[in-house]
C-alpha cells in the first residue's frame, strides 16, 4: 500500500466553531461517523457528498468522534504511539497540516491549560523516566525548536539568528541532516521543556489574521532527542537513540513554493504562469525514469524536506494530523485537506507542479527514498 | 475619437496604471485575512474605465470609433477577467473570455489585435486547465499556436502589444519595433510553455518534452534567461532523454554546460557562490548518469547483436541508440515545418550554440570494445571526483554515497568489456573496497537504507568474483592450486557474510527476522537468500562432512525460498525465475547429498 519505506499513520481531526465562524453563521458541513469523514459541498447540500469511507486499509486510522476531541484523547490516539516508538529506539515524526486556523498549532501545542501533544508527548516522556528503577539505565532528553520562514532556518531558542539563517548539512556519523548552530539544550524534566517551548513559541514569526490570532506562515520543528544508555554488566555502555520531530507546517491555504509566490495553490492542475518554474515541468518529465536510479534529477529540495529525512534514516514512524475547520464558509480548503490526507496513503507516481507545502514534502521524501530503497 | 482620446490620456490611463500596481504589486502584500484587498480593487478602477469608455460609443453603427472601443474594451476586459481567475472567481473570468474572443474575433488578424487574441486564448488555456480539462485547455493553445504561425508568415513580426491599449508607450520607432517583435515571440513562448505543462498532465511524455525543448530554445534564442536556472532545466530535460533518445540527451548535456560556464561566479555572498558550486555538480552528475547509460546501453545492443535478437520489449535500453539513429534518418516532410512541434523532428531540437568542445567529450553512440568503454569509464570518474568536491562526506553524505555507487556501477560497467578475467576480478575488488569504505563510516541507524543498499551490492560483487574464479578454474584445469582453491572459498564465504549481514539488517529488533517482509524488501530478501543458497554450493572442500554440511545450508537457504512463496504466493511473482531453480533445487540437493554418502561410505 505504501510506497515508502516508513510508514504515515494519517488522522483527521475538526475542530469547534471559531467565533469568526460563528459571526458569519457558518454551518457544520461535517460529521464524523464511525470511521469515516463526510464533507458536505454547502453549494449543493443536498446533492454531492464528497464522503471519505474507510477502506480495509483504513484511510484514516484514527479519527476523532463527533463529540468533539480533547486534547488527552488526541494524545492518547496518536502521541502515545509516538512515545511508545522512542523507546523502542524508532525515529518519529509527527506533523500537523491544514488551513490557518484550523487546530494545528492548537492540536500540537495547544492554548493555556489545554496543552498539546507536544507537551504531553513531553511530559509523559519524564513520567517514563522516572518510573525506571533500572539503575544500569541512564536517559538523556535533549530540545530544539526552530523555525523554517522563507527557506531559511532560525532558532527559537537563540537570542540572535546569522542573517540567511543557519545552514543545514548531513555529516556520515551524527546522522541525517542536521542544523549547523542550533541550540540542542539538555533538559531534566518537563517543566524545563514546558519554559522553552514558551520561549521558543513567543520568538515565532507570526502574522495575526483574522481567523486566528496566533497564527504563523512559518514551519516549526520542535525535535527532541531521546538517548537511553544503557551499561551491561561488564561496564561498557550501549546507547540506543531515537529522534522525535514535531513538525507545525505553515498554513496550507498561503503556502509559498519556490518560484511562485502568492499563487493559490491546488492540486496540481493550475498552469503555472511563471517561466521560472519551467524547472519543475521538466522535473516532472524525468521523474518516472526515477525508478531505475538510471538518472539523476537536481531537485529543489526544501530546507524542510532535509530535516525531516531524519524520519526516513532508519525504522521509522510517522503520524499525519490533518486539521479541519467543520464551517462551510472554509469548504475548498477543508476538502483539498480531506484530499490531500486520503491521499497521503495511496501516493500514485505523479509528479505535480504546482504544489502545496506536504505534495512538495511528499515528493522530496519520494525520490529521496528510491534512491536507497531500490535494490538491484 | 478625438473625445476618447482625451479621455485616455486625461484620466484613463492613469487610472489603468493605478489598476495595474494595485493588482500586480500592492496584492502581495495584502493582509492574511483579506487576501484579495487590492485586487477587488484594482478591479473597480478596471471597470469604470471600461464603463466610461463603451459610453463614449456614439451610436451603434460599426465605424472606426466603434471598433477601437471595442477593441479598447476588449483589452481592459483581458485584464479584468485575469483578476477574477486569480480571486477564483472562474465562470465570471471565463464570461468574459468568451465574450473578447467574440467581440474581435473578426479582427484577429489584425495588426493591433492578433497579441491581444493570442493572450485571451493563453488565459482561457489556464482557465480551463485550472478546472482539471486539459483537453478543453490544449484546444485554445492549439489555436494560438495556429494565430501566431499564420500572422507571422502572412502578416509581419511585430504587431501591436496588447499592452499599449492601455498605456502610453514612450519609444523611438526601431525600439518599439524590437518591443513588439520580442513581446510576440514571448507571448507565443508562453503559449507553447503552457503546451508542456498542459501534455504533462495529459500524461503525453514525448510531446511534452518537445515543447519543454522548444521553451529552452526559445529562450536562449531570446537572450532572456538565467543562465544558472537555463543550464539546470537543459540538464534536467537529458535525464529524460537519457531513456529515450541519447542523441538529444548528450545534446542538452553538451548546451548546459555551455550555457552555465556564462554564469558568474563572482558573488561573494555566500548563499550565491553556494548555489553556483552546486549547481556545476548537479549538472556534472547528470554528464555521470549519462556515462553509465551509454556503457549499460552498449552492453545490451553488443547482447543483442550477439545473440542475434530484435530489439524486444525486454531489453529497452539500446532502444536510446535505435531511435536517435530513426530520428537522423527520418526524412519526414513535415519535419520541415518549424511550428509543428508536437511532431518536430531531432534535426530542429538543436540549440543554435557551439558544441563540440563539449560533445567530444564522450560519444553519443553504442561502444563496442574495450578501449571505447574505457574512455568513457575514464571520463565518469573525472566527473565523479569533480562532484565530490562538492558534495563531500561530510557535508552531503547521501549524495556521497550516491556518487560511490555510480563509481562502482561504472566498474561494473567496463568489467563487462573486460576480456581477462583477473582484471575483471580486480575491477571488482576495486568496487568492493570503495562500497566497504563508506559503508564501514556511516552511522548505521541513521542511514540504514543506504547501508543495505551498499551491503547488498558488496554481496553480489565478492559473489561475481568467486563465479570468476570458478570459471578460470575450469577452464584452465592446470590453474587448479590450493591457493585458487582457497580464494574461491575466500570469495564465497565472503559473499555469504554480507548477504546474511544484509537479511539481518531487516529483523526487528523485538521480534526477530518478519515473517512477512515489506513489499520494497522481498525480492532483495529472497535473491539474497537464493545467492547464499548458490554460494553454498559452490564451496570447494574436499572432506565428506564438510561437503554435506555445506549442501546441507544450500538446501536450508533454497528451501527458505520455496516456503516463503508458498505462504505467501503474492510476492511470488517478484522472484519467478529464482522461485523455480530453487524448487529443482530442493529436489536435487538431497539426491545429490545422498549420492555423496553412498560414494564414501
Amino acid at each position: 500500500m505504501f510506497i515508502f519505506i516508513f510508514r504515515v499513520k494519517v488522522a483527521v481531526r475538526v475542530r469547534p466553531f471559531n467565533s469568526r465562524e460563528k459571526d458569519r453563521r457558518a454551518k457544520c458541513i461535517i460529521k464524523m461517523q464511525d470511521k469515516m469523514t463526510m464533507i458536505a459541498n454547502p453549494d449543493a447540500p443536498s446533492k454531492s457528498h464528497d464522503g471519505f469511507k474507510e477502506n480495509n486499509d483504513g484511510t484514516f486510522d484514527a479519527v476523532s468522534g463527533s463529540k468533539f476531541a480533547s486534547q488527552r484523547t488526541v494524545y492518547n490516539d496518536l502521541g502515545k504511539g509516538v512515545l511508545n516508538n522512542a523507546f523502542e529506539g524508532y525515529n518519529c515524526s509527527l506533523f500537523a497540516y491544514g488551513q490557518t486556523g484550523s487546530g494545528k498549532s492548537y492540536s500540537m501545542v495547544g492554548y493555556g491549560p489545554n496543552k498539546g501533544i507536544v507537551p504531553i508527548i513531553c511530559d509523559e516522556l519524564f513520567k517514563e523516566i522516572a518510573s525506571n528503577t533500572k539503575d544500569n539505565k541512564r536517559f538523556e532528553v535533549t530540545f530544539s525548536m526552530l523555525e523554517i520562514y522563507n527557506e531559511q532556518v532560525r532558532d527559537l531558542l537563540a537570542k540572535d539568528n546569522p542573517k540567511g539563517g543557519l545552514t543545514v548539512r548531513q555529516n556520515a556519523k551524527l546522522g541525517m541532516f542536521y542544523v549547523e548552530g542550533l541550540k540542542n539544550t539538555p533538559v531534566g524534566s518537563y517543566q524545563e521543556i514546558e519554559k522553552r517551548m514558551e520561549q521558543g513559541t513567543a520568538a515565532r514569526t507570526v502574522a495575526s489574521t483574522n481567523m486566528n490570532a496566533t497564527s504563523s506562515r512559518a514551519h516549526t520543528v520542535v525535535t527532541i532527542t531521546f538517548d537511553q544508555i544503557i551499561k551491561d554488566s561488564i561496564g561498557s555502555e550501549t546507547k540506543k537513540s531515537s529522534t522525535i520531530n514535531l513538525v507545525d507546517l505553515a498554513g496550507s491555504e498561503r503556502a509559498d513554493s519556490t518560484g511562485a509566490t502568492g499563487d493559490r495553490l491546488k492540486e496540481g492542475a493550475n498552469i503555472n504562469r511563471s517561466l521560472s518554474a519551467l524547472g519543475n515541468v521538466i522535473s516532472a518529465l524525468a521523474d518516472v525514469s526515477m525508478g531505475k536510479k538510471k538518472v539523476y534529477i537536481p531537485y529543489r529540495e526544501s530546507v524542510l524536506t532535509k530535516l525531516l529525512q531524519n524520519a526516513l534514516g532508519g525504522n521509522s514512524k510517522t503520524v499525519m494530523i490533518a486539521a479541519l475547520s467543520p464551517a462551510d464558509i472554509n469548504y475548498d480548503e477543508t476538502l483539498s485537506t480531506l484530499r490531500y490526507a486520503d491521499r497521503a496513503k495511496k501516493i500514485k507516481n505523479q509528479a505535480v507542479v504546482n504544489e502545496n507545502p506536504l505534495d512538495k514534502l511528499i515528493r522530496e521524501l519520494k525520490v529521496y527514498n528510491r534512491c536507497f530503497s531500490y535494490i538491484g | 475619437m478625438v473625445e476618447l482620446e482625451l479621455y485616455l490620456r486625461e484620466d484613463g490611463y492613469k487610472i489603468l496604471s493605478k489598476a495595474k500596481i494595485l493588482n500586480d504589486e500592492d496584492s502581495k502584500n495584502d493582509p492574511d485575512d483579506d487576501p484579495y484587498k487590492s485586487k477587488y480593487a484594482a478591479r473597480e478602477l478596471y471597470q469604470i474605465v471600461k464603463n466610461k469608455v463603451e459610453n463614449l460609443r456614439i451610436n451603434d453603427c460599426e465605424d472606426e470609433l466603434a471598433v477601437k472601443i471595442r477593441k479598447l474594451s476588449t483589452a481592459i476586459s483581458l485584464k479584468l477577467a485575469i483578476n477574477y481567475e486569480e480571486t477564483e472567481e472562474l465562470s465570471t473570468s471565463e464570461e468574459l473570455l468568451n465574450k473578447c474572443l467574440e467581440d474581435v474575433e473578426k479582427y484577429k488578424m489584425q495588426h493591433d489585435c492578433v497579441n491581444l487574441y493570442q493572450a485571451v486564448l493563453n488565459q482561457l488555456a489556464i482557465l480551463w486547465s485550472h478546472r482539471r480539462s486539459s483537453e478543453k485547455a490544449l484546444k485554445y493553445l492549439e489555436l494560438a499556436e495556429t494565430i501566431f504561425k499564420t500572422f507571422k508568415q502572412e502578416e509581419g513580426d511585430s504587431p501591436m502589444m496588447c499592452s499599449e491599449w492601455l498605456e502610453t508607450i514612450e519609444y523611438d520607432e526601431e525600439k518599439l519595433l524590437r518591443e513588439r517583435a520580442a513581446n510576440f515571440e514571448n507571448t507565443y513562448t508562453l503559449t507553447l510553455y503552457y503546451c508542456a505543462q498542459v501534455f504533462t498532465q495529459l500524461d503525453e511524455k514525448s510531446k511534452a518534452a518537445r515543447y519543454c525543448h522548444v521553451t529552452l530554445q526559445r529562450q536562449l534564442n531570446s537572450m532572456k534567461y538565467d543562465p544558472i536556472d537555463w543550464a539546470l532545466n537543459a540538464a534536467t530535460l537529458s535525464q529524460y532523454y537519457i531513456t529515450e533518445n541519447i542523441v538529444l540527451a548528450r545534446h542538452c548535456l553538451a548546451a548546459a554546460s555551455y550555457v552555465f560556464s556564462e554564469a558568474h561566479n563572482d558573488s561573494d555572498i555566500g548563499n550565491d557562490k553556494d548555489l553556483y558550486d552546486q549547481r556545476k555538480a548537479d549538472i556534472t552528475r547528470c554528464w555521470i548518469k549519462y556515462g553509465l547509460q551509454i556503457l549499460d546501453a552498449s552492453k545490451d545492443y553488443l547482447t543483442e547483436e550477439l545473440a542475434d535478437l530484435d530489439v524486444c520489449s525486454e531489453a529497452p535500453e539500446s532502444k536510446i541508440f535505435s531511435r536517435a539513429k530513426e530520428e537522423d534518418d527520418s526524412n519526414d516532410p513535415n519535419s520541415s515545418d518549424d511550428y509543428d512541434i508536437q511532431n518536430i523532428s531531432q534535426k530542429h531540437l538543436r540549440f543554435d550554440l557551439e558544441l563540440t568542445v563539449h560533445e567530444e567529450k564522450i560519444t553519443d553512440k553504442p561502444v563496442l570494445v574495450f578501449d571505447d568503454a574505457r574512455k568513457v569509464f575514464l571520463q565518469i570518474q573525472e566527473w565523479i571526483q569533480s562532484a565530490k568536491e562538492y558534495y563531500t562526506m561530510n557535508g552531503h553524505c547521501s549524495d556521497y554515497i550516491q556518487l560511490v555507487q555510480d563509481h562502482s556501477s561504472a566498474f561494473k560497467h567496463l568489467a563487462f568489456f573486460e576480456l581477462d578475467m583477473d582484471r575483471q576480478c580486480k575491477m571488482h575488488k576495486k568496487r568492493i573496497d570503495m562500497l566497504l569504505e563508506i559503508a564501514n563510516v556511516i552511522n548505521p541507524q541513521h542511514y540504514l537504507l543506504a547501508k543495505r543498499q551498499l551491503i547488498f551490492e558488496v554481496a553480489e560483487t565478492y559473489s561475481s568474483m568467486a563465479d570468476l574464479k570458478l570459471a578460470k578454474l575450469e577452464s584452465e584445469p592446470r590453474s587448479r592450486t590450493p591457493h585458487a582453491v582457497n580464494k574461491i572459498n575466500q570469495l564465497a564465504t565472503h559473499g555469504i557474510e554480507q548477504f546474511q549481514a544484509y537479511l539481518d539488517s531487516l529483523k526487528d529488533p523485538k521480534t526477530g527476522f518478519p515473517s512477512k517482509l515489506s513489499e520494497n524488501d522481498v525480492r532483495p530478501a529472497l535473491v539474497a537468500k537464493f545467492c547464499m543458497g548458490r554460494l553454498y554450493s559452490k564451496l570447494i572442500f574436499p572432506g565428506v562432512e564438510e561437503k554435506l554440511s555445506n549442501f546441507l545450508k544450500s538446501l536450508e537457504h533454497y528451501k527458505f525460498v520455496v516456503d516463503y512463496c508458498k505462504q505467501h504466493p503474492e510476492d511470488q511473482d517478484k522472484v519467478t525465475h529464482e522461485y523455480d531453480i530453487c524448487v529443482e533445487m530442493v529436489e536435487l540437493l538431497p539426491l545429490k547429498m545422498e549420492r555423496i554418502r553412498q560414494l564414501n561410505s
